[in-house]
């Protein structure tokens, strides 16, 4: 990669300060860094993997309102985990969370637990609670 | 040998913003403790760069694609290639362990800490991904807010004291545990024997990229993901092949400065291996490493194309060309730095 190859064409502001340093060679063959803004491939994959979650948020939004599925689903995918990563994070099993997605066994959940799954997403209890989707 | 650590001032500490956080972050860590060392140089002496497929373990739905080595294998392998020494520990109690570094920022040493990305505010929250191996150099306190010095930051950036209790606590795969690290013995760099540290370096690298026995590791890994998207043309799932797709790029260009980063880094280290040592073999490799640098980023380029819908996910011929030439162009990398004659 020469220096005026460094991609600088990053659409994304989401990206905050994050920089990107790139190693690219000078006319002379040395090895500089330099910086980068981001690239268009890399908006594309976050991108991708947004929308991706985002279909998965909008699934869980249709099954809580059929009743199909506790709100923990929903903010599982907001929060972008998967289950396997969900549970990894958390420290508890699989099995555990996914009982946790039925509806009539999340209404049941005492406090202490929900302050648990509140906790990790750092929102408030009763928002986890009360998510009417 | 002779220690020759110099414990820089909190505020005068360099702040060294670089590619990747764990090469960059003891790269900064130990130049700053009075041994220059760039980045580079850290990734091709501690041998890590990789290829490596795993699909058993799987991240969101698609399997684990690396091109590093685990995480801390830098700070080890520091260690054991060139000497220095690191006081390194873990923590089981979350207490103690905040403890233990506010008892060292008082003496004024500096502290490199293994956290969690997922809960570092300082980070926007789409960046904010699920990775537990970052590091992040703590340079003091102020406030119920330390000082930090991160390397992917162009800037110290600031991070509440619950926060980062938090994210040096994190569960999951790679959980730091609280781990900490400061360098306690650093050798005299005109002391050391540089010939056998790289030749052992790049030794260790070309093993275990060109090893023909795992299918999981090396050029070999490549190969079996190259055999992976030709079956894929046929799936009729499209979706999930565009999914997968997408993955190869986050772990190649997104997650921790990628693949297409850490080969141009690994040409830059054979480049000051070759100004060291003169063996002209290093600088051939050297730049046949950012060629294959430069097609990886092709390959990343083909591969947004089939993601964004461009190009159809049935026909992947263009992908799979340009995969099978990274391959070949790293083969003869490592080929090249096979046949080097160390005397």
């Amino acid at each position: 990669m020469k220096i005026h190859e460094v991609p600088q064409d990053s659409q994304r502001l989401k990206r905050g300060d994050t920089t990107y340093i790139n190693y690219a060679v000078d006319e002379h063959g040395n090895f500089v860094q330099v910086w980068s803004k981001g690239w268009e491939v890399q908006d594309t994959a976050m991108d991708n993997l947004e929308k991706m979650f985002h279909d998965l948020e909008q699934e869980a939004l249709e099954k809580i309102k059929s009743d199909e599925a506790s709100p923990l689903e929903y903010f599982m995918h907001h929060f972008q985990l998967d289950l396997p990563l969900f549970a990894a994070q958390m420290g508890v099993s699989r099995r555990r969370i996914k009982k946790h997605f039925r509806p009539d066994v999340f209404n049941k959940l005492d406090d202490k637990t929900l302050r648990e799954y509140a906790n990790f997403f750092q929102i408030d209890v009763d928002t986890i609670k009360n998510f009417k989707g | 040998m002779k220690n020759i650590l110099v414990k820089p001032k909190l505020s005068e500490f360099k702040h060294r913003p670089s590619g990747h956080c764990e090469t960059g972050g003891t790269a900064s860590m130990i130049s700053n403790h009075g041994m220059e060392l760039s980045e580079a140089m850290v990734l091709g002496i501690t041998s890590g760069i990789t290829f490596f497929y795993f699909p058993l373990v799987k991240i969101w739905n698609n399997p684990l694609i690396s091109y590093r080595m685990a995480p801390r294998s830098m700070i080890k392998g520091l260690q054991k290639r060139l000497g220095i020494r690191f006081d390194m520990r873990e923590f089981k109690d979350q207490k103690e362990a905040m403890e233990d570094l506010d008892r060292l920022l008082e003496q004024g040493q500096a502290v490199g800490c293994t956290a969690g990305i997922s809960a570092l505010p300082y980070f926007t929250p789409e960046m904010r991904i699920y990775f537990n191996a970052h590091t992040v150099i703590i340079l003091g306190k102020e406030n119920d807010e330390y000082i930090c010095s991160d390397p992917v930051f162009d800037h110290i950036t600031r991070c509440p004291v619950k926060d980062l209790q938090r994210a040096r606590f994190v569960k999951g795969a790679n959980a730091p545990n609280g781990f900490r690290w400061y360098p306690v013995f650093i050798p005299d760099p005109a002391a050391i024997d540089w010939k056998p540290v790289i030749r052992k370096a790049v030794k260790s690298t070309v093993g275990m990229m060109l090893q023909p026995m795992f299918p999981f590791v090396g050029i070999k890994a490549i190969h079996v993901v190259i055999n992976k998207i030709k079956k894929m043309q046929k799936n009729p799932d499209k979706k999930m092949v565009k999914n997968f797709l997408n993955h190869i790029i986050l772990f190649q260009e997104e997650v921790g400065t990628g693949g297409g980063g850490f080969r141009f880094m690994y040409a830059a280290f054979l480049k000051e291996a070759y100004d060291m040592l003169k063996i002209p073999e290093l600088e051939q490799a050297s730049k046949k490493m950012l060629e294959t640098g430069d097609i990886m980023r092709n390959f990343a380029v083909a591969l947004a194309k089939v993601v964004r819908g461009k190009q159809d996910p049935s026909d992947l011929s263009e992908i799979i060309g340009l995969m099978r030439e990274w391959a070949k162009s790293e083969t003869e990398v490592y080929i090249i730095l096979k046949k080097i004659r160390w005397k």
